[in-house]
């Protein structure tokens, strides 16, 4: 790979539990947790979402 | 003004149909139809729909602004989706039909707002065989505000980003345990008239396999070799190239932890390899 040129390594991780409610219903718990860095600049960015959901089939 | 407007009158137009969704629903008696919402809290606005959309799956090489630039900060996103779909038999296979909505709606800062469309034919040659081919679009989609210089003067302007991605996906089942897919993806990111230079027309390649470990235990494992060209590479006095070639990896598992519990997990890395050849730039090690 380059490794002198510009480049970016991200790195990211997702989890997510399902709870099927009912047959038609599940209900959801997520977290994701990513990382991102440019070897031109400084900076490592990271961004972290936790979420609840419903899913349903109607 | 125009973009502003289209990417406005586009969300408008995904609330409705989704809020008409249940509505509708016993009329579409032989469709299919999911709807799913979901609440987040994210601690960077800047960054949330491209990590939302990096599966194997999504579209992991969406853009976002130059990331020492993010840190527009923390909110909260709702975002309502929904799948529509049907499926007919004849002498060739089964074919499947499916349309997904998607939106980003963000609470304190509707800037941002988004949505996505998919629409999706899979056939089935036979049970083990099947070919996916998918049309994917993210109009107008607000990557943040960054820096242009114009005739020595600096001003910040608004970055937009269209995605137009073609997939195409041959899946084979090469047993009880084993599944192999094969994923291609040809697409363009049109930007708006500042950024016009970062166009990039881009295609990708990779394989896919899964494996079903026990009944409640399935792995995957996957690769992406992804080719992007920026159309200003070649303008005379061109400044840029965002021009790269990606590497993308992924694995994970879904388990069935209780009959009603699933646990779904998932790693990803990508390696983006600027390809720039123009001095000054710095994704070529320029300042």
């Amino acid at each position: 790979m380059n490794e002198t040129g510009g480049h970016e390594n991200i790195f990211l991780g997702n989890g997510r539990l399902l709870y099927k409610l009912t047959n038609q219903t599940a209900l959801t718990l997520s977290f994701q947790r990513g990382q991102r860095q440019q070897n031109f600049h400084q900076t490592h960015d990271h961004n972290t979402n936790v979420g609840v959901g419903v899913i349903h089939r109607f | 003004m125009r973009q502003k407007e289209n990417g406005m009158l586009l969300r408008v137009l995904l609330l409705l149909g989704l809020s008409t969704l249940a509505w509708i629903a016993p009329a579409l008696a032989e469709w299919s139809v999911v709807g799913d919402g979901y609440l987040y809290y994210t601690d960077e606005v800047a960054l949330f729909s491209a990590v939302r959309r990096s599966t194997m799956d999504g579209d992991p090489t969406q853009p976002v602004l130059d990331v020492s630039r993010t840190g527009v900060g923390s909110d909260m996103v709702f975002e309502p989706g929904a799948l529509i779909s049907n499926a007919i038999t004849t002498g060739l296979g089964r074919t499947a039909f499916s349309i997904k909505p998607q939106g980003f709606i963000y609470a304190v800062n509707p800037a941002w707002n988004q949505a996505s469309v998919a629409a999706e034919v899979l056939h089935s040659f036979t049970p083990n065989t099947a070919l996916r081919l998918r049309y994917f679009t993210a109009p107008d989609q607000l990557l943040g505000t960054t820096e242009k210089h114009v005739e020595e003067t600096e001003s910040f302007v608004n970055e937009r980003v269209t995605s137009h991605i073609g997939y195409i996906r041959f899946e084979q089942r090469l047993s009880d345990h084993w599944e192999f897919r094969l994923q291609g993806r040809i697409g363009k990111r049109l930007y708006n008239d500042p950024f016009a230079q970062r166009n990039t027309t881009f295609w990708t390649i990779g394989p896919h396999i899964f494996w079903r470990a026990t009944d409640h235990l399935k792995l995957f494992v996957g690769y992406h070799y992804e080719r992007g060209l920026a159309g200003g590479r070649k303008e005379f006095e061109a400044e840029e190239d965002f021009s790269y070639v990606n590497h993308f990896f992924a694995v994970g598992f879904d388990a069935e932890l209780m009959p009603r519990l699933e646990l779904e997990v998932d790693f990803h890395y990508e390696r983006n390899n600027f390809t720039s050849g123009i001095p000054e730039d710095e994704r070529n090690g320029g300042a």
